[in-house]
């Protein structure tokens, strides 16, 4: 008997402290007996602090309402309005949101794991050290929505929109972003260890010093994405679209970028020791003082690339093409070469030591001892 | 020797088709009064004095109970499907988990009794007095509460539906996450005014 009172006086002081006459009272007086109300209208209440743990509240209108600090935890609130509500601090643990409108919504900080936020509206939401474990945001919209710091550690967000959201340092380890769309998305710093992104959209997203470790990156689109000092260690990027990304420093090191495509893109002094790009498109790219020993470009297309002072220590060019691309003073000792295209492609001070050049075709090819033109067809 | 001596009472209870209840367990009550688990399905136990007495779990479905004093009485789990508790005292009985499904509760005095998760689903309350009676989670649907009085009962997370609360006083009845989508309010007085949504079902 005692909590129920105790709620009863919760209400009854909001009652008396909200001003304004948005809302319906009697809806008011409903929600605080029945702790339900459907459809009920409820604009700018005052409910800070409110117990509405398991409420019915299916299209609830509570547009502009003070929930903050609010127990929503396990409520049902199924295509609510919450446009512009401030729920900062709220508890909506298992809260049922699906198809929600929280456009403009303050969730800071707000404890959220497990909740279903499945095709929810959450455009340009303050999202800011909310804590979303696990939650369910499948075909959610969260364009320019600010999620700086939140805990988004397994979410399900397969097709979710988070295009222009501000993820900086945010949780994503181990989510399913799965066809995602994240394009201009601010990823600076964010954890997304075992992250899966896999047709994923990122073009043009930040994703500076990100921790991305065994991520799957399958077929997303990467164009132009900052990738510097990203950790991209055995992460899966085949098929992927990387043209014009910038990949300076990152480590990736046993990654697979095999038929992925990095036109254009720059990868100096980044680490992808035992990396895989059999068959992949490179042309263009710069490698300079890129660490690739023992890397595979089987097949790859590296036309006019730049790999000097690259580290190409034991790597596999089998069948590459490297016609046009710079080599100068990259270290090719015991790289396998064969019937690798070097035609016109820039060897001078370079490391063979050991190298298999069986089958390689060199014509106007600078080798470090001059240029050899055995391979040039008449 | 006991195996035996059970094997011959339980050869008797199934011998006797015309008592559904155990006799033994009927005397056991009158002079102890407790019966833990037993059988006592369609005793006559009408104006029986059985204030605080012991019957939990006890089977007591079809048994008349009209106008018996069960007040303080254990009847926790026990199964009083379709029983007649008609004018029955159940002041403070604890009636926890209780199957009452058909039962007529009609002017049955129930203050204070805590009825939490029962089944009374179809039971007859027309009359009764639920002052104080806590109703949490309990099945009321369908249930026959004409005339009676609610004040201060707990009913939160309670099934109302198909429920007629016409004319009923629901003011300081607790309600929270009470299922009343299926409920008919009609001239209901409730913590949020007069509710008359379902008047015109009538």
């Amino acid at each position: 008997m005692r909590p129920v009172a105790a709620v009863f006086g919760a209400f009854g002081c909001a009652v008396v402290a909200s001003g304004a006459v948005a809302f319906d009272d009697t809806d008011l007086q409903r929600l605080a007996a029945l702790n339900q109300c459907e459809a009920c209208d409820l604009r700018e209440a005052t409910l800070a602090g409110a117990d509405l743990s398991g409420g019915a509240l299916v299209r609830v209108d509570l547009r502009q309402a003070d929930l903050r600090q609010a127990d929503l935890s396990h409520a049902l609130l199924p295509q609510a309005r919450l446009g512009k509500a401030d729920m900062s601090g709220a508890d909506l643990t298992r809260a049922m949101l699906r198809e929600a409108d929280l456009r403009n919504a303050i969730l800071a900080d707000a404890a959220m794991g497990f909740a279903d936020l499945g095709y929810a509206q959450l455009s340009n939401a303050n999202l800011a050290g909310a804590r979303l474990a696990r939650a369910e945001l499948g075909r959610a919209t969260l364009r320019r929505s600010d999620l700086t710091g939140a805990n988004l550690g397994k979410i399900e967000a397969i097709d979710a929109d988070l295009s222009g959201a501000t993820l900086i340092g945010a949780n994503l380890t181990r989510a399913n972003l799965r066809k995602a769309f994240m394009g201009e998305a601010d990823l600076t710093g964010a954890h997304m260890t075992e992250a899966v992104l896999s047709r994923a959209d990122l073009a043009g997203a930040i994703l500076v010093s990100a921790n991305l470790e065994q991520a799957s990156l399958r077929a997303s689109y990467l164009n132009d994405v900052d990738l510097s000092r990203a950790n991209l260690v055995d992460a899966d990027l085949s098929g992927a679209d990387l043209s014009g990304a910038n990949l300076h420093r990152t480590q990736a090191r046993g990654a697979i970028f095999a038929r992925a495509i990095l036109s254009s893109a720059t990868l100096t002094a980044a680490d992808l020791s035992g990396a895989d790009l059999a068959g992949a498109l490179v042309d263009n790219a710069d490698f300079s003082a890129a660490l690739l020993a023992g890397a595979s470009f089987v097949k790859a297309d590296l036309n006019n690339g730049t790999l000097d002072r690259a580290d190409l220590k034991g790597a596999t060019l089998r069948d590459a093409n490297l016609r046009g691309a710079s080599l100068a003073g990259a270290d090719l000792s015991a790289a396998v070469l064969r019937k690798a295209n070097l035609s016109e492609a820039d060897l001078s001070g370079a490391i063979l030591e050991g190298a298999d050049l069986t089958g390689a075709i060199l014509c106007a090819t600078k080798m470090p001892w001059g240029e050899e033109n055995g391979g040039c067809e008449e | 020797m006991r195996r035996m001596r059970l094997a011959v009472l339980c050869l008797l209870a199934f011998a006797t088709p015309a008592l559904a209840f155990d006799d033994a367990h009927l005397a056991a009550l009158e002079a102890e009064g407790q019966c833990i688990a037993c059988d006592l399905s369609g005793a006559d136990l009408a104006g029986a004095a059985l204030a605080k007495a012991n019957l939990w779990r006890a089977d007591l479905s079809g048994a008349n109970l009209a106008a018996a004093d069960l007040s303080g009485a254990n009847l926790r789990d026990a199964d009083l499907t379709g029983a007649d508790l008609s004018g029955a005292l159940l002041s403070e009985a604890n009636l926890k988990y209780a199957g009452l499904a058909a039962a007529d509760l009609s002017t049955a005095k129930l203050t204070g009794a805590n009825l939490l998760a029962a089944d009374l689903a179809g039971a007859n309350l027309s009359g009764a007095d639920l002052t104080y009676a806590y109703l949490a989670h309990a099945d009321l649907r369908g249930v026959n509460v004409a005339g009676s009085t609610w004040q201060n009962a707990t009913l939160s997370e309670a099934d109302l539906d198909r429920t007629d609360l016409t004319d009923l006083d629901l003011t300081s009845a607790a309600l929270r996450n009470t299922k009343v989508a299926g409920a008919t309010f009609c001239r209901t007085q409730t913590p949020w005014g007069q509710e008359d949504s379902g008047c015109g079902d009538l």
